[in-house]
């Protein structure tokens, strides 16, 4: 069963639901700080409240359609995304343990990631500092899902990033819509919750696999983490505003290859740079991009350097041009 | 608003809207036997709603099939969302299993609907492109009943060719959206990029 058209075979009831929230219209003047007070209940929103709903997502001119599944209970964050469309892969995250289900490739991720922000949209924990790079402003109203959402638009001040445009329903304060804007204004990537649902408690059996990720036969990698002694790479041309997160060594599953891994961020977008012995496989000067995503990759002195994140072309491939070498690499 | 549902006849046995919808779903997925298809496409030919119904299930198949020529425009989410403003509330009132029905977990009607919304608008984008005359309905009845299978007449088939990402890569995007939530910058979209990168591959 191709698991999308067979949900046509339930029968439309959705908007019961939808009619009865009434909108809270937001007052006051506009101003940084009643803005930053909406980004600020909207990343509380999305950690804890219990809500599921149905979400497209939309980049390169292709369509995906995906369940959403997030609650909170204990202080933990547990939540599940199943794709719609075939190969139906899911990522489940119970508190720091992720699991990313590829049945596609009959292969389970299963990692650890120690987090402690919020889900659904990339924001920064703290507001405070980004108009530097941001020009934060409202940007009128609009209904998501049959919600009245309060638009606010990111405009990057700078080519290093994307802009953003995020639709935050003004009642639950969660973000509904989500555009990526380059710096031309052409939209890179988008999601929108096509329905939603706040429930009181998620029944657990929402946060457990799809019957069909029976594990039996598939490759369970997990990724692990090595202690560093000290980070062996310096990074000269990182754009303004991004900062560097952490420095870990992964264990590569495929071949069990120790590859750093840098992050940095500038609150809102990401950017990983990772770096590994040369090998048969490496490639100089390859670049790739699908959505927002762009990746660079570079040969330095014997090591593979990739740059990868949801940034413009330029960004990754400043970051990877500024890496230069400071001493050999010693993981434990 | 309210809508009403109708019944349709086939072979005298009487089906409620929702059953046949059922059905045609079952025949886009390939899941009804050959007999069964013919019928329920006899249906289709024969009645105007049946065949617009028919076209939007197709496209929506098309659609999160990533068929070539189905792309969405970049103001495909505006227009979902217009529609969506202006949809009726279904009434159930006179069904004797809604009560039943209602006391369901309500996502997979939620999901059901806003598919068919994604349907729905896209559809309106390019329904011209497709021919929903009864005889084109007939061509396929005429094929399944010559391939004796449902799927060489009426299922669409899937993209094949599709950008390969090295496989060191790929760990590297999977690795990146996991762990970029200890960014402070992270949630839903990396996970979303996570489990749509099948379209990559």
């Amino acid at each position: 069963m191709s698991g999308i058209l067979s949900y046509f075979r339930c029968r439309l009831s959705w908007l019961l639901a939808g009619a009865m929230l009434a909108p809270v219209v937001l007052a006051g003047p506009e101003s940084a700080a009643s803005i930053r007070q909406i980004l600020n209940e909207m990343s509380e929103a999305v950690r804890i409240n219990n809500y599921h709903g149905t979400v497209v997502f939309l980049r390169d001119q292709k369509m995906e359609a995906m369940r959403v599944f997030h609650g909170f209970r204990d202080g933990v964050e547990r939540e599940r995304i199943v794709a719609l469309n075939s190969p139906m892969r899911e990522v489940i995250r119970l508190g720091e343990d992720v699991t990313c289900y590829l049945p596609d490739e009959r292969m389970v991720y299963v990692s650890r990631q120690p987090v402690h922000r919020s889900f659904l949209v990339q924001v920064p924990e703290e507001f405070e500092g980004y108009e530097q790079f941001y020009e934060v402003r409202l940007a009128g109203t609009g209904h998501v899902a049959q919600k009245l959402t309060q638009v606010v638009e990111l405009r990057a001040r700078d080519e290093f990033r994307y802009g953003r445009k995020i639709w935050i329903d003004q009642e639950s304060r969660l973000p509904l819509r989500f555009e990526l804007v380059d710096d031309k204004g052409v939209l890179v990537e988008q999601m929108m919750f096509t329905d939603f649902e706040i429930l009181r408690q998620l029944p657990d059996k929402m946060l457990l696999p799809s019957p069909n990720m029976e594990l039996s036969g598939w490759d369970v990698r997990n990724r692990k983490s090595v202690v560093h002694v000290n980070q062996a790479w310096s990074f000269d041309d990182v754009p303004a505003g991004f900062v560097q997160v952490f420095y870990r060594g992964s264990i590569m599953p495929t071949d069990k290859q120790i590859v750093e891994h840098i992050l940095f961020s500038d609150g809102f977008s990401s950017v990983s740079v990772y770096v590994e012995k040369k090998g048969s496989d490496s490639v100089a000067d390859y670049q790739k991009h699908w959505g927002a995503i762009h990746s660079y990759s570079r040969l330095l002195d014997g090591y593979q350097i990739t740059v990868l994140g949801a940034v413009p072309e330029k960004t990754v491939q400043a970051i990877g041009d500024g890496v230069g070498y400071l001493s050999v690499s010693n993981w434990q | 608003m309210t809508k009403k549902l109708r019944h349709y006849w086939i072979d005298g046995v009487g089906y409620m809207q929702d059953e046949l919808e059922l059905k045609m779903s079952m025949l886009l997925d390939g899941e009804l036997d050959p007999k069964e298809a013919v019928k329920v496409l006899s249906q289709i030919k024969d009645d105007t709603d049946l065949r617009r119904k028919w076209l939007r299930y197709n496209c929506v198949s098309s659609v999160f099939r990533r068929e070539p020529g189905y792309s969405p425009g970049m103001d495909f989410f505006d227009r979902v969302c217009s529609a969506l403003d202006h949809e009726p509330v279904v009434d159930f009132s006179d069904r004797s299993a809604s009560r039943t029905w209602l006391r369901k977990p309500s996502f997979s009607l939620a999901l059901a609907a806003s598919l068919a919304m994604i349907g729905i608008v896209f559809w309106w984008s390019i329904s011209s492109s497709f021919n929903s005359s009864p005889d084109a309905v007939s061509g396929m009845i005429a094929a399944v009943q010559k391939n004796g299978s449902v799927a060489d007449g009426t299922k669409t088939q899937r993209l094949a060719t599709i950008p390969h990402i090295p496989r060191r890569l790929n760990d590297y995007l999977i690795t990146h959206n996991g762990s970029s939530r200890s960014g402070g910058t992270q949630g839903f979209v990396p996970y979303a990029r996570v489990v749509s990168y099948s379209s990559n591959r």
